[in-house]
């Protein structure tokens, strides 16, 4: 047996690590639990710790906080029939009903389990991908990698956005920020304007803090939600812990769910919502008794709870073994891994084989706590639901700009992320996704370093692009994600027509 | 409720008055250490631990910041105009002087006051472990018969890694194809055979050619390494060229003498402790404590070496149009 | 012309002003002398190309008439309460390296908290100076994260 697989366990397994799984899992219920704060707001507030903390150590924290908040999004679907992260809106289609019927206790307990099951699904799946995709990603080139990182793109894009131009859009903007700074290659100042805090360029969690934080902020001076049906419903909860009959129920939508989450989880761009709905519609069609769903089947939560939690390990195969993130929680694994001075690639398994082990069992703790701490505490967590927006609205704010300046001590940064946060209004304001463009920063400098170094080997030969297989797998991959989201937006345009007519 | 909120204050500002007193000798904050850089690559992780050591020492948080790009010139040009209060430290490398000398920035080396070395190492030539060549010579004299046809990586125009090949390759009168590659990527593209060679720092492919991944044709330095005996130096291969990788502290002209006296003493400590001794020995890198004299004339004789090396392949000052 | 194609107007009109300043910006980069490469402006050049091609697609789809006419979501915000945050950030922000973090978050918050909806003075003074205190120490006591204490620096050392 590799001997990093066991010096990756035990570093997984020290008490430090352990706890810090625990408390992310912890954290990662809560603010998935509350309506208007994403994982993504989850992880901002977390972010500066993994400035100073070990990096198997804030990994841990933030590999709990990604299972978990996967887990309590389904807690206020059920509870409140609003999704407490955009990954649990098919929960809620069935969940609520279930919970209205006074069986929220069961509803939950269903919810946590088939979270578990997604899980430790995908845990297997990373466990056993991650390290032979790590291998063959060992054999590719410049080339290969340019065409690698330019698929990922398209693909983030074409899932992101209703419209296409404005997902492809969203991420040439930040290929465009990402420019800014030193020439990667000659060392050169670009776009600085000789400011001297433009010369090492925009850092991406800077930018993620603005786009991600601002507008969710916002948005929450609209909606100040009613917290009493929440109460209600939580007085009902009485047991949690799934019967039998239950688990029996849920073979088939977890059959199907797990899978397609740890599928999609790889794709970037598609993640835990696209998922849920895809596993509940399959689900439906081939449940044994379709006409429940909608009015508070089992099955109907479990599907969708199994997928989003089993895109968390899916996502990790990528960004471990391709530097590629799919989704914000991703993107900042890959920050604070930088932080740390870990890249992740291919060569994370070869030269820090212990780390890359290390990381993959954590996960596996973060599932094994998620379920834990949400069957025991699931009664006390819910009451975080009434905590008062005025408050938490404000502490989160703080949290921006202290985790945006925290980053490298610097007040420009501050300034730079409630920049981005104006530009993440307006987006919004333009129905433009921001996705793309966080990951296009977190992207670019690969995309215009590969691009540059195969021109330089090839002595500016365009055509190694297609002679390099991997390289033409992935430009077609690329431009089928792109065909494919432009066939769509156009059926669904016909769609849309007839029904205006 | 009032009241009560001021009792609060009153007290949590007073035991910090109290906790403040206790230590208003310098260091009296935090020390921000920069790193020039990015994350990942050796220096970081060497700057990461002789920060640690150091924090210890001066019994004050040493922050590691990285502010890479342009060969180090950032972080340099960064602490030259901090203030000199002995609370921003570079950590120094070769770059110090590569980037000065190649003209990324408008000033040389002595702008800063150094205070001194930690570790040295060699930059090693590094080629696949199945790669045709088995000597620098071999590898030299197939790139002299077919110019622009092999493939160096090195880190980036201006690093000490790019130095240590224009010298390795020129002085051997060859002309390959100098890709400028990252830390890891580096690597990767040795072992997936997209370039035929790399000029690169020397502990962190040590232990690909101790796996026998790779293989060093040639080290820098002026002496063999205890830790690849093997290895023959570019001296002795007769390319008249000495280069070291080296790590050490800077700070900001006209630091007092008192605070460079101070951070010399806790690095010397820091760079002899036991826990950063042992990591030094198990990454292979010689630990080579200095303080503020002997590294001054260290870095006047290396100066003189890499301002030659340069102006003999048409390098020096060539400053961006 | 539906709410969404005049958005796509106006934005597509700007990105192609941003598309033409970056392509000043980028024939101005400084270029060296090395023989075998690409240049720094090689990639800023190819980021342009694509970006007026798309806002162009963008522009496009302000005037056909096949191509999507949703109307966007909005943010049903009161207009007066999002101008009245804008105003109070920007105070902040530009305040903030002046008074320090702990000077410069309590009134942030107790405006924030007030904006989202509070209106009992005591519980704002207690939401706004407990928790901009505890977050204070948390961060530089308990994670090590120095946040600048600006005029409070006497009293917080």
């Amino acid at each position: 047996m590799n001997p990093d697989i066991i010096d990756g366990f035990t570093q997984a397994s020290q008490l430090e690590t352990i706890l810090a799984v625990a408390a992310g899992c912890f954290i990662g219920l809560v603010v998935g639990m509350i309506p208007g704060l994403t994982i993504s707001t989850g992880i901002i507030i977390v972010l500066p710790l993994t400035f100073v903390l070990e990096p198997e150590i804030s990994i841990a924290l933030l590999l709990g906080l990604y299972v978990s908040g996967m887990t309590g999004g389904s807690f206020s679907a059920i509870l409140l029939n609003i999704p407490g992260t955009p990954s649990a809106s098919a929960t809620a289609i069935d969940g609520n009903p279930m919970a209205k019927n006074g069986e929220a206790g069961r509803a939950l307990g269903i919810a946590i389990t088939a979270s578990f099951l997604g899980g430790l699904f995908s845990f297997l799946c990373l466990y056993f991908i991650a390290p032979l995709l790590a291998e063959i990603a060992l054999k590719f080139q410049s080339p290969d990698l340019f065409s690698l990182v330019f698929f990922g793109l398209t693909i983030i894009c074409s899932f992101a956005a209703k419209s296409l131009v404005k997902g492809l859009l969203s991420a040439v903007i930040g290929l465009a920020i990402v420019t800014v700074g030193q020439d990667p290659m000659m060392g050169t100042a670009r776009f600085t304007f000789d400011q001297v805090n433009l010369i090492s360029g925009i850092h991406f969690l800077t930018a993620l803090i603005g786009l991600f934080a601002v507008p969710q902020l916002v948005d929450n001076f609209a909606d100040m939600m009613k917290s009493e049906t929440a109460t209600k419903n939580a007085a009902n909860i009485k047991s949690v812990l799934p019967k039998l009959a239950d688990l029996k129920l849920m073979r088939l939508p977890v059959a199907i769910g797990a899978p397609i989450g740890s599928f999609l989880g790889i794709l970037p761009g598609a993640g835990g919502p696209i998922a849920a709905f895809i596993s509940y519609d399959y689900t439906k069609k081939l449940s044994k008794n379709p006409k429940e769903f909608g009015n508070g089947s089992p099955q109907g939560i479990a599907a969708p709870e199994s997928a989003n939690n089993a895109v968390t390990g899916g996502a990790l195969i990528p960004m471990m073994t391709l530097g590629i993130p799919g989704d914000p929680v991703t993107a900042i694994l890959i920050g604070a891994l930088l932080i740390h001075g870990l890249a992740p690639g291919p060569l994370l398994f070869v030269e820090n084989g212990e780390f890359a082990y290390g990381l993959i069992f954590s996960f596996f703790w973060a599932n094994i706590f998620n379920i834990v701490i949400a069957l025991i505490g699931l009664r006390y967590l819910v009451k975080v639901l009434v905590i008062p927006r005025t408050f938490l609205m404000p502490t989160i704010a703080i949290l921006c700009v202290i985790g945006s300046y925290a980053l490298r001590n610097n007040f420009f940064d501050v300034y730079v992320m409630f920049g981005f946060g104006l530009l993440g209004l307006a987006m919004r304001w333009l129905d433009m996704p921001i996705v793309p463009l966080l990951l296009a920063m977190v992207l670019g400098r690969q995309l215009e370093e590969h691009l540059r170094v195969s021109l330089i080997a090839s002595k500016n030969d365009v055509t190694v692009f297609f002679t390099h297989p991997f390289s033409l797998f992935f430009l077609c991959l690329a431009a089928a994600s792109i065909f494919w989201s432009f066939w769509a937006e156009h059926k669904s345009k016909q769609k849309q027509d007839q029904l205006e007519i | 409720m009032t009241s009560l909120k001021y009792v609060f204050l009153g007290t949590a500002t007073a035991a910090l008055m109290v906790a403040g007193q206790a230590q208003a000798e310098w260091p009296e904050k935090a020390i921000e250490f920069v790193i020039p850089f990015g994350a990942g690559g050796g220096a970081d992780i060497e700057g990461r631990l002789i920060a640690k050591a150091m924090s210890k020492e001066l019994g004050q948080p040493v922050v590691p910041v990285n502010k890479p790009g342009g060969g180090g010139a950032i972080t340099y040009t960064y602490v030259k105009n901090s203030k000199p209060d002995g609370y921003t430290v570079a950590w120094n490398s070769t770059s110090v002087l590569t980037t000065t000398n190649i003209g990324n920035v408008p000033f040389d080396y002595t702008a800063l006051d150094h205070i001194g070395q930690v570790a040295q190492q060699p930059i090693p030539f590094v080629v696949k472990k199945s790669a045709r060549w088995n000597t620098l010579k071999e590898f030299m004299d197939e790139c002299k018969a077919k110019p622009s046809t092999l493939k160096v990586a090195f880190a980036g125009f201006g690093s000490a890694t790019h130095m240590a090949g224009v010298a390795l390759t020129q002085l051997s009168g060859c002309k390959p194809i100098m890709l400028p590659v990252k830390g890891p990527d580096r690597r990767k593209m040795i072992l997936s055979g997209e370039t035929d060679a790399a000029v690169d720092i020397f502990f962190v492919p040590l232990k690909l050619v101790r796996a026998g991944k790779m293989k060093f044709l040639a080290v820098s330095s002026g002496k063999r390494n205890p830790a690849s005996p093997n290895v023959p130096t570019a001296k002795e291969l007769g390319i008249d060229m000495e280069f070291d990788l080296f790590r050490g502290l800077s700070v900001a002209k006209g630091t007092p003498a008192a605070i460079k006296n101070k951070l010399e003493a806790a690095m010397i400590k820091a760079a002899n402790s036991k826990a950063f001794a042992g990591r030094m020995k198990k990454l292979k890198l010689t630990l080579a404590p200095m303080g503020q004299k002997e590294f001054g004339a260290k870095l006047a004789k290396a100066n003189a070496n890499i301002v030659a090396i340069m102006k003999k392949a048409g390098m020096y000052q060539s400053k961006a149009k | 012309m539906s709410n969404m194609r005049r958005r796509n107007l106006i934005a597509a009109i700007i990105l192609l002003l941003l598309c033409a300043g970056y392509a000043y910006l980028t024939a101005n980069l400084p270029t060296r002398a090395i023989e075998n490469t690409t240049q720094p402006s090689f990639f800023p050049w190819v980021v342009t190309v694509i970006m007026a091609v798309l806002s162009l697609g963008l522009l496009a789809q302000a005037f056909l008439p096949t191509i999507s006419s949703d109307t966007p979501k909005t943010f049903d915000v009161p207009a007066k309460r999002l101008i009245y945050g804008l105003v109070l950030s920007v105070a902040y922000f530009v305040s903030l390296p002046t008074l320090g973090f702990v000077a410069g978050n309590i009134p942030f918050f107790a405006g924030l908290m007030y904006l989202y909806g509070e209106r009992r003075p005591p519980w704002i003074a207690a939401g706004s100076i407990l928790i901009s205190l505890i977050v204070f120490f948390l961060f530089r006591e308990v994670f090590q994260i120095l946040l600048p204490s600006g005029i409070l620096q006497g009293v917080l050392r």
